[in-house]
Formats: structure tokens, sequence, C-alpha cells
């Protein structure tokens, strides 16, 4: 009986020209190694599908398909419930604070550009910001890192104004682009903290080692701090120096919970949906390799533990 | 107009995200050499920006020292050190070479002065890690201000804390190195210790938020790519 052996190989490919390999083959058998005689040749062909990525493709077919499934759901079912989030309750909170005492509100999207889904995630709770800060009729002041985040909260900010009704209050000069480095970035930032002296301060993004250092500028000044981020190294920093901290996942899902629009809720319950998914795989997986291990035998445990190891 | 100002970027959002996703699955060449050329764009239109960034950051200076609004000396020194090394790191004006000079950022050769080189050295390098060092005292401060015990949690979390800081610096193992010495603990206490909540304790609660962090980027991405998601266009509807 013929038997096909393969093994996968990445090849780079010189644009269309197709590169020959040369392979010996050698049989190992109980520790003896035969060499076959001759050398066989072989040319690469690409593929066109990723075959070692079936896994990946599966699960991440399911992870959407239940994001879409209850964003459709949702339509049908608005009224889905959402725990609590304290740092955005105090989004109100932070925005009055800084209308009494007549002090501006710093509001930084982060580290990164709207390349980042973090970045995105920050530009939509600027959204709502900006909107009570229009409304208050307080000063906000965005200054950011990247230029095309620039302009992404310039329009953001206008929108936000305008349909506040009070797009004379709308000043383009608040939101500027101050330097593209990190620490650079940082000193600038900082430098206004300690110059503006704003009342309320608004962390949420992408940050990295500069996340401790604008918090404590930020706490010397005595403003009240809402931050949030994904780096999951900076979290426990934002949580001991700032008054209220979106942990990871929260961050995402401000949108859906400032706008209360059942199409984004339905999203937070998808994803949910796929964590009691990955939660329920991870259980049965850890089951599986336990009994295998115990029991031996069960070619499948080895199957479960294959698909979910390369991804 | 609507058609321009909204559906149109949400085309461009929806193929561009499909495209990448497809990408992902299809290692033939033409696909990664689209994929590559539409990074290359991005690039491109991403650096390209920067000329809006350094207008900002001009317009916004020249019009805090036009009206001397209060700090507007931070903006002079901002243009002292702003136009030199523009000058210099750009090379506009091709220095002498014969006068041993180079222009641009490049670290010079033997017997050859970069000034660009020089400011980013001994300017922006410095001053750099002037501001990372920080670090050092913003987590002293933060730590006093942190741990507290004020209840069984936080003690607990003080404890732990200081625990693992004895753990990782060199003085933790050696004053407990006697214990291992005689026979009481099979194992190092302070740093074994620490590796081991580090590895089991730490890790356990990152993967925890890391995993909540990526289906939520999945999540927000499929709102994105699907048209669901548009206040980044600039209107909530």
């Amino acid at each position: 009986m013929e038997a096909e052996h393969f093994i996968p190989i990445n090849v780079v490919f010189d644009g269309e020209k197709q590169i020959q390999h040369y392979y010996r083959v050698a049989l190992i058998e109980q520790g003896r190694e035969t060499m076959l005689p001759g050398v066989v040749t072989a040319w690469a062909i690409p593929n066109w599908f990723a075959w070692h990525r079936l896994n990946n493709l599966i699960l991440m077919l399911v992870l959407c398909g239940s994001v879409l499934f209850f964003i459709e759901w949702a339509k049908r079912n608005p009224n889905l419930f959402i725990r609590r989030l304290t740092g955005l309750e105090a989004l109100d909170e932070a925005v009055g604070r800084a209308t009494e005492m007549g002090k501006p509100i710093m509001y930084t999207t982060g580290y990164h550009d709207m390349d980042r889904v973090s970045t995105i995630a920050s530009v939509n709770i600027l959204q709502h910001v900006a909107r009570k800060v229009a409304e208050y009729d307080t000063r906000m002041i965005v200054p950011c890192k990247w230029s095309v985040a620039m302009t992404v909260c310039q329009e953001v900010v206008k929108e936000a104004y305008t349909n506040a009704g009070r797009p004379d209050a709308y000043n383009p000069h608040d939101i500027y682009y101050v330097a593209g480095e990190q620490f650079s970035w940082t000193a600038a930032v900082d430098g206004i903290i300690v110059r503006e002296k704003p009342a309320a301060n608004f962390l949420l993004g992408t940050f990295a080692a500069e996340a401790l250092i604008l918090a404590e500028t930020g706490a010397s000044t005595g403003a009240i701090q809402i931050s949030g981020t994904d780096s999951s190294y900076q979290i426990p920093f934002f949580v001991v120096a700032c008054d209220y901290c979106l942990i990871g996942e929260e961050l995402y899902a401000a949108s859906a919970y400032l706008s209360r629009e059942p199409k984004l809720l339905g999203s937070l319950k998808g994803q949910d949906a796929g964590k009691a998914i990955l939660l329920t795989v991870l259980v049965l997986g850890n089951l599986s390799l336990l009994l295998h291990q115990l029991f031996g035998g069960g070619e499948i445990f080895l199957w479960i533990k294959h698909f979910f190891t390369q991804l | 107009m609507n058609f321009f100002k909204r559906r149109l970027p949400l085309l461009v959002v929806f193929l561009s995200g499909m495209m990448m996703i497809i990408a992902f699955y299809i290692p033939h060449p033409v696909s990664q050499d689209t994929i590559e050329g539409a990074q290359r764009w991005g690039r491109i239109i991403k650096n390209s920006a920067l000329v809006l960034g350094v207008l900002s950051l001009v317009t916004h200076h020249l019009r805090k020292i036009r009206r001397k609004q209060e700090g507007y000396g931070y903006s002079v020194v901002v243009f002292l050190f702003f136009i030199p090394m523009v000058f210099f790191g750009l090379n506009l004006f091709h220095l002498p070479e014969a006068m041993h000079f180079q222009g641009g950022i490049d670290a010079p050769a033997e017997g050859v002065f970069s000034p660009g080189f020089w400011m980013f050295t001994n300017f922006k390098v410095s001053m750099e890690s002037t501001m990372y060092s920080l670090l050092a005292f913003f987590i002293a401060s933060a730590a006093f201000r942190a741990f507290r015990a004020r209840s069984v949690d936080a003690t607990i979390m003080l404890v732990v804390a200081l625990f693992v800081m004895v753990g990782r610096i060199s003085y933790g193992d050696m004053v407990s190195a006697w214990l291992q010495e005689a026979g009481v603990l099979p194992f190092r206490l302070f740093s074994d210790g620490t590796n081991w909540i580090m590895d089991t304790w730490l890790t356990g609660a990152q993967r925890a938020v890391r995993l909540g962090i990526a289906l939520s980027i999945v999540a927000t991405s499929v709102r994105i790519i699907f048209g669901i998601e548009r206040s980044y266009l600039g209107r909530g509807d």
C-alpha cells in the first residue's frame, strides 16, 4: 500500500519565478537512520488556502457569527441588560466638576494612531464627552500624538458640538498635534496638565510606559481622572493612580454603554456568547487532556488539543 | 453628497476589512502582494498626514506667541529647537563636506561632525531618558498611596506586593539563602516564590483580561467593518 506523507514548508517566492528544492529522504526506525539513495527534486507551488489556519478560520467564523447573530437578535429584543460601569457613570460628574471649577477638561486618545481598535474605541467615547462638554459650555483640550487621530478627533468634536446646538463654541485650536515620539508627547501632555490644570483628565486608549507618568501628574494637580486601556501591563498603574479605570474590554464596551443602541448592545451579548464558548472549550479541553493523561488512549483528546494549539 | 460623506467611507472600510481578513487565509503571492501594497499605501498616507500635524504644531505655538498667552515662552523654546532640527535633520542645504560637516541624523563618519546627530543624541535621547526615569519616582509615590492595609483584600495585596518586590532584587535571596542551605526549604523562598506568583496567579489573571480584550477587538472590528459602528465618521447615526 502506498502512503502519502507531506511536510509543510514555508517558501518565499521570487515573484513568478518558481524555486526548485532538493531533498534527501531518510527512514528512521527504532533509532536507526537509513538514508535513501538519490536526491529528490520538487517545485514549490503556492497554496490558495492556508490549511494550517483552518482551525483559526472556523473559530473566527463562530465568533463573528455569534456577534452578528446577536446584533440581529437585539433588533427584536432591544431591552438588553448591561452591568454598571462606574468609570462611565462618572463621566457626567467629571464634566460637571470641571464646569463648576471653571477649568478645562483634558482628553487623550492614547499612544497609537487610528489603525488600532483601541483608539477608535476612545474616539467613540470622545464623541459622548464632547457632547456633554458642549452642553455644559466647558473647554476641552485634546493633545494628539498622531496627525490622523488629530483630524478624526477634530471632526468628531466638531460634529458633537453641532449636534448639541453649539457649533459656535467649537474651538479647533484646542485639538492639536503635540509630538510624534513617545516621551516627547508625554512631556507635552504633562506640561498641559501642569500649566492648564484641568479639573478632569480622560486617559482612554492604548498606553505604554507613559501611563503612570501621565496619571501621576494628573493626580498631583488634583484632577478627577477617568482612564481606560487594553494594555494589560498598564492597567494596575491606572487602577492605582486614577479615580476610575475601565479595564480591558470595558473600554470597547463604552460606546454601547453610553449610546444604549440595541445593535451595539447586541454585539456585546454576542461577544459574551463567544466568551462562554471559549470558556466551555477551555474546561472541556483541560478535562480531556487530564483524562488522556490518566487513562491514555482516545485520539479525540489529542485532536482537541491540536485544534486549539496551532492557531 | 451623502454618498461621499457616508456611504463611500463605509464601503471603503468594508472592502478593506474583508480584504485583510481574506488575505490572512490565502498565502498565495497574489494575495500577499496585494496586502503588502495596501499596507504600503497606508504608510504613505499616514506619513503624508504628518504635514497636517506639523502645520497644527506650528500654528498652535505661533498663535500663543502672537497673543502672548500664558506660557508662550515655552512656545518660543519649541521653535528654538524645531527650526535647527528640521534644518540639519532634513539636510535642506547641503553642508560643505570639505569642512567636515554632515547633514541628516545618521551617525557621522570618523572626523566628521553632524549637527543633526549631535542634537538628536544630546538633546532628544537625553530628554527621553529623563522622562523615562521619572517612572521610578512615580512608582514610589503611587505605591505609597496604593499599598495601605485598609481591608483584608488590601492587606493581602500589600503583603504579596512586598513579597514580589523583595523577590525581584538580589537582597531577597541573600536574606533567605540560609533556609535552603539548612534544608528547611528545597527552593529559594523569595525568587522562586516570586516566579511562582508571576507564573500562576498573575499570568492567569492577565490571560483572562487579554481573552476579554481579544474578544472585544473581534466584536468591535466586526461592528466597524459592517458599518454598525460609525462614530469615527463624526456622527453617531
